[in-house]
């Protein structure tokens, strides 16, 4: 069975280095770290084509140096988990990709899975059936 | 060196435990609130604890009052997030040999480590200047109250009771003296500081750094 690679974007921060040390020999993972500094960061991430990537949850949100947005566009495979000192919880990103979405698709995104069906009428208003 | 670490944090807790064992440190167990580390401590008599601060069950302070008032010899290292100063000045009070930030950097805290490893109390930076600056104003209200109350040794120890909740009948009975005298030195110590009544006593004693305000 193919071991599961896990990125840890590491910042050097006490919680991180925790986690390397933890999951780096943990059987069924192959655990790399990558610095968070780096100016390859997100080619190397892109390049690792991880199924994890690991994030401090205090720079991924909204902080410049990591983008979970962007991590989400350039890994759509991966599964982005963001996790704090300041709080037990952790946060998973996925990214969901739809081809060709058509506005039902788009509508039963927005409304949580019921696919309605909808109309574009003469005014370019959108009515839903139902 | 056998370690207790206590958090509710479990992953850091986790990842903490990896790191220290690297370290040639012996994990000796964990605790994920305060009861369970007075009770992990009891049953394993570890050298030293980091204890997290924000836990459910009894906080990491009231956890290492209880373990230090069984087992002082213990040392205890708070590890939490909280820069909050009355926090910092609970822990010292309550007996912490440290008092770490948990966005402490890898390097930063490998080398406290070692320096708690040599016997040194450690502290997170900036944290020791906020205790210094601390026990300061103690120091300077403590001398302001003297100076500024002209109050005699006898009215100082009748406001200190007062402002700690004693009753009038608690205070002479401490004292020594009837509770007309009490009354007799209220009268004084209201006039001289120009106050109205027992409550602003207290809020004076507060002020001037005669009680602290307990914790939460």
């Amino acid at each position: 069975m193919r071991r599961k690679k896990i990125v840890i974007v590491a910042n050097g921060s006490l919680l991180l280095s925790g986690i390397v040390s933890l999951v780096r020999d943990a059987p069924g993972i192959e655990a790399l770290a990558v610095r968070q500094d780096s100016e390859d960061l997100y080619d190397d991430l892109r390049a690792a084509a991880p199924d994890v990537i690991v994030v401090d949850a205090a720079e991924a949100a909204g902080a410049e140096h990591v983008s979970v947005a962007r991590l989400l566009r350039d890994c759509p495979r991966a599964r982005i988990v963001a996790v704090g000192v300041d709080r037990p919880e952790m946060a998973v990103y996925r990214s969901r990709r739809v081809k060709r979405a058509s506005v039902e698709d788009f509508l039963a995104t927005l409304l949580g899975g019921h696919r309605p069906a909808a109309r574009t009428m003469s005014d370019g208003r959108l009515h839903l059936d139902g | 060196m056998r370690v207790l670490l206590v958090d509710d944090h479990a992953l850091f807790r986790a990842g903490l435990a990896s790191l220290l064992k690297a370290w040639g440190f012996e994990v000796v167990g964990q605790a994920g609130d305060g009861s369970e580390a007075t009770a992990r401590a009891r049953e394993l008599r570890p050298d030293l604890i980091f204890m997290d601060i924000r836990m459910p069950r009894h906080n990491g302070l009231e956890a290492t009052r209880a373990i230090k008032a069984e087992w002082p010899d213990i040392k205890i290292v708070m590890l939490t997030v909280s820069d909050d100063e009355q926090d910092l000045f609970e822990a010292v009070k309550s007996g912490a040999e440290g008092y770490l930030l948990k966005n402490l950097r890898e390097e930063e805290f490998a080398d406290l480590v070692d320096r708690m490893r040599r016997g040194e109390p450690v502290m997170s930076p900036g944290l020791a200047k906020k205790l210094l600056g601390e026990f300061a104003r103690l120091q300077e209200g403590g001398r302001r109250a003297d100076s500024e109350s002209g109050l005699t040794d006898r009215e100082r120890e009748v406001l200190e009771r007062v402002a700690r909740g004693a009753t009038n009948r608690e205070i002479a009975a401490a004292l020594v003296i009837s509770e007309n005298t009490v009354n007799f030195h209220m009268g004084n110590i209201l006039g001289k500081l120009h106050l109205r009544n027992r409550a602003q006593v207290v809020a004076w004693a507060l002020e001037h750094g005669l009680i602290r305000k307990a914790s939460t």
